[in-house]
């Protein structure tokens, strides 16, 4: 400790005087310091002040990724398009005969359709024993 | 005897509201301040009134303290201008036309020989320019080191040590003899 100049302790307050300053300073400090110190409401809405956006971000990125998921990805794309190729090839397809592109309950038209075909296949085997001179199909 | 805390610690303690570590720099702080304030003010009334305020300006600024600051210079130079603020208002009152009504220690000698020697004491340091009276009061009664008085100052580092180097030479001339012959009766 530095040499001190001894006439400097006359500037010190007695005990008493000390005393009643350090008492007074006190006193008057007590409300200043009991509005510093934050009460458990203070501290919990402290935290909910910070939480709050942090909770709303999250809830934004997980809504964000159950939506995408809900959404038809690549696979799904893949098989639609795969499933409608094969429904297009079955429509461009030639109906046998005897079938009609259309389904009908009415018996004369199956019966005409059966007339037909028999007749087409009568046709046929003519040509094949040269009974005609053209095929069924170039007519 | 008391582990000291840190006073960083303390300051963050206080900013919290601890009373028990307010408590703690008062402790530190308060005697030595009251010879700061003493020394511009003069009177020992006014001494305490500026000591009080100054703390509690302290407190309700302390927010303004940067982190791992000390304590002290921050708080001399808030009452240094605290004590100055106050010795404008009270319209310089002489030293010999207020009465020293300290309390004292319950001897009447004892407490007449301290008032005296206070008075002459203060007495020198009036003739002393302010900076100067603070920078050997911070100095000689806080034990202040040159760079603490230069920030209580707001002044280098150089200008702390010759403030301090001027104003001791001048106390040692105008209170040696009083001082020696003081100290010799007593």
């Amino acid at each position: 400790m530095r040499d001190r100049p001894r006439w400097f302790d006359t500037m010190r307050p007695d005990e008493v005087t000390a005393a009643r300053l350090r008492r007074a300073i006190l006193a008057a400090a007590q409300p200043l310091l009991a509005a510093r110190r934050d009460s458990w409401w203070d501290v919990a809405s402290n935290w909910a002040t910070l939480l709050t956006p942090v909770a709303a971000v999250l809830t934004l990125l997980f809504a964000g990724l159950a939506i995408r998921q809900g959404l038809p990805g690549d696979e799904s794309t893949a098989s639609s398009t795969e499933s409608s190729f094969v429904v297009d090839h079955l429509r461009s397809e030639v109906v046998p005969a005897g079938f009609t592109s259309e389904r009908t309950d009415d018996p004369d038209n199956v019966f005409a359709a059966l007339g037909e075909a028999d007749a087409k296949a009568s046709d046929v085997e003519r040509y094949l024993n040269g009974e005609l001179e053209t095929s069924p199909g170039e007519r | 005897m008391p582990v000291e805390r840190d006073e960083p610690g303390l300051v963050g303690l206080v900013q919290q509201g601890d009373a028990a570590a307010f408590g703690e720099l008062v402790d530190r702080y308060a005697e030595a301040a009251y010879g700061v304030a003493l020394s511009i003010v003069g009177t020992p009334q006014d001494a305490e009134d500026a000591v009080q305020s100054a703390f509690i300006r302290a407190l309700t600024r302390i927010d303004q303290l940067r982190p791992g600051s000390p304590f002290g210079p921050w708080f001399y130079s808030v009452l240094r201008s605290t004590a100055l603020n106050l010795r404008r208002r009270e319209g310089l009152r002489s030293h010999g036309e207020v009465p020293d009504t300290t309390a004292g220690s319950g001897r009447p000698d004892e407490d007449l020989e301290r008032t005296l020697a206070r008075q002459h004491v203060l007495a020198a340091l009036e003739t002393l320019p302010e900076q100067q009276r603070t920078a050997v009061v911070l100095y000689d009664l806080q034990g202040f080191s040159h760079r603490e008085v230069a920030e209580s100052l707001g002044v280098a580092v150089g200008t702390s040590r010759a403030h301090v180097h001027h104003g001791r030479k001048a106390l040692r001339d105008l209170l040696g003899p009083i001082m020696e012959m003081s100290e010799g009766e007593a």
